[in-house]
């Protein structure tokens, strides 16, 4: 398998009054083409930072310390700012964790989905809304024309989720940088949610950086595991591997709690 | 009964707007027609609101008036929301030095006594109904801009605006399409509430001679033009000043409905 994604020796930082704050330190992960790497760990273990800082998505306060994110043999941290905008949303795309509100509240569903294929597809107005009619069916959107008028807080939180994976795979992304998808949602839209995932990238072939901090999904659908604990990468590898054979103390603290559950 | 404030704002602006489109129609003499034999006659069937002292139907020039001083109130006000929007979306979306050197401007306009500035742009320039609503709107801009840099201060922080970027949308893009609908209500609400003050603006400057120019009737000159003969022809000051506080009263109303 070729390398689609390789992260190198990422350091990142906050600024905060004059001082600085590690909040990334050192990482290095290699994301294969169509595989799911799931980057599992607590919360402020650094994963959606390490998530955001591939395509430079990192709040103002965050500061890039050192290293290499290279996609297509080009490094994202030395890119422009256009460079990157070309790449984000066609060819890396990202799902957040509360689809609501990473959902405009004044635009329609059907306005949002035309978005990314405005934004990177050289496309009419009519064109976009029939592609978007597409988009909505690849996700199981129940009755599309009506849903394509709706606003985002009409829809439940599972129906956001699904437009939302419809916008990151309006251009046929390569990879898709999933942050905690499902976190706030129930378990059984969960399930779906996460098959629906598994289905489309059977199709497509896109690989998937999970993000989570549920080892119990991990477990069932990723083929490698990352785990993160205080900015660092302190274990990584297939996941039966880890699973049967956890070396670093905090990746067995983390298994015992999901047995506990 | 916010509903109902609303609804009467509406109303009348409505009728005010109707009439003075349709003021050839309604008009029964021209506006600038001179009659010395009729010179200030007192309201009747034939003249409704009297004459002035050059025996002009008072009636006619009203409505004449009101599309200039409608006119200069909303586009003066249009004019003070785009400068307010645009600047207001730069300073609160760019941040740092370009958010203080506007905001530093913002505060230097607001340190000028406008009404004085506005009176000494129009005596240097010509005072055309052009100029007018120019130097109205561009005096009047800084409160909308200060409401909208503190909604998109508060917006580009919120989750959306981070998965439009992750889209791969440019800042102009998430400016126009995502910020700018998000700040819109709030704007406008803002505008309709200072129509009233433009128009009031008008009518004072065109009281004071440095507005709308005679012949060309505007409310605010039609009271200016009845100081002279205060004592035998109130009809003259009692019309254009309730038009003019009818007008203020409605758009103050729909501002208010519309805040709701």
């Amino acid at each position: 398998m070729n390398k689609l994604l390789q992260i190198k020796n990422l350091s990142i930082s906050f600024k905060n009054n004059e001082k600085f704050v590690n909040a990334v330190n050192g990482v290095n992960l290699d994301v294969f083409e169509g595989e799911i790497l799931a980057l599992a760990g607590e919360s402020a273990s650094g994963k959606t930072l390490t998530a955001l800082s591939i395509t430079r998505l990192l709040p103002y306060n965050a500061v890039i310390n050192s290293g290499e994110i290279i996609f297509n043999q080009r490094n994202l941290l030395n890119s422009s700012e256009g460079e990157l905008e070309d790449i984000r949303g066609k060819e890396i795309s990202y799902i957040f964790q509360e689809a609501q509100a990473s959902l405009n509240p004044v635009l329609s569903i059907g306005r949002q989905i035309m978005e990314p294929i405005i934004v990177h597809q050289k496309k009419t107005e009519s064109q976009a809304r029939a592609m978007a009619v597409d988009l909505l069916k690849m996700v199981k959107l129940p009755y599309l024309i009506e849903t394509f008028k709706c606003y985002p807080h009409q829809l439940s939180g599972g129906m956001n989720q699904r437009v939302m994976i419809a916008m990151a795979l309006a251009s046929r992304a390569k990879l898709l940088i999933a942050d905690e998808p499902t976190t706030a949602l129930d378990v059984t839209i969960e399930k779906e949610i996460i098959k629906m995932l598994l289905e489309l990238r059977e199709e497509f072939g896109f690989a998937i950086l999970f993000i989570t901090h549920n080892l119990h999904l991990v477990e069932k659908f990723a083929g490698r595991v990352a785990i993160m604990f205080q900015g660092r990468i302190v274990e990584i590898g297939r996941t039966s591997e880890i699973f049967s054979n956890p070396q670093h103390e905090h990746t067995k603290a983390l298994i015992e709690s999901i047995i506990k559950i | 009964m916010l509903k109902k404030q609303l609804v009467i704002g509406v109303s009348i602006v409505l009728i005010l707007v109707l009439s003075s489109i349709f003021a050839p129609l309604l008009a029964r003499y021209n506006p600038n027609n001179i009659n010395i034999d009729d010179a200030l006659l007192s309201p009747s069937a034939n003249h409704f609101f009297g004459t002035d002292q050059l025996g002009r139907d008072l009636f006619s020039r009203m409505l004449y008036g009101a599309r200039v001083s409608l006119a200069v109130g909303i586009i003066a006000v249009g004019i003070a929301a785009l400068v307010g929007l645009a600047l207001g979306c730069i300073a609160g979306f760019f941040g740092r030095w370009v958010d203080t050197l506007i905001m530093r401007f913002l505060d230097i306009m607001l340190c000028f006594p406008v009404f004085f500035l506005i009176l000494a742009v129009i005596s240097i320039l010509e005072p055309s109904v052009f100029n007018i609503m120019l130097v109205i709107g561009l005096t009047g801009w800084m409160s909308t801009a200060r409401l909208v840099r503190a909604e998109v201060l508060s917006l580009k922080e919120r989750e959306f605006i981070l998965a439009a970027r992750a889209i791969g949308a440019s800042n102009s893009r998430i400016i126009i399409k995502h910020l700018i609908p998000n700040a819109l209500g709030p704007v406008i609400v803002n505008a309709v509430l200072s129509v009233a003050g433009a128009i009031l603006l008008e009518s004072a400057l065109s009281f004071l001679g440095l507005g709308i120019q005679p012949p060309t009737a505007s409310w605010g000159n039609i009271l200016a033009e009845s100081k002279s003969s205060l004592g035998i022809a109130w009809w003259m000051s009692v019309f254009p000043g309730l038009a003019i506080l009818i007008t203020v009263l409605s758009f103050n109303m729909i501002g208010e409905g519309l805040r709701e």
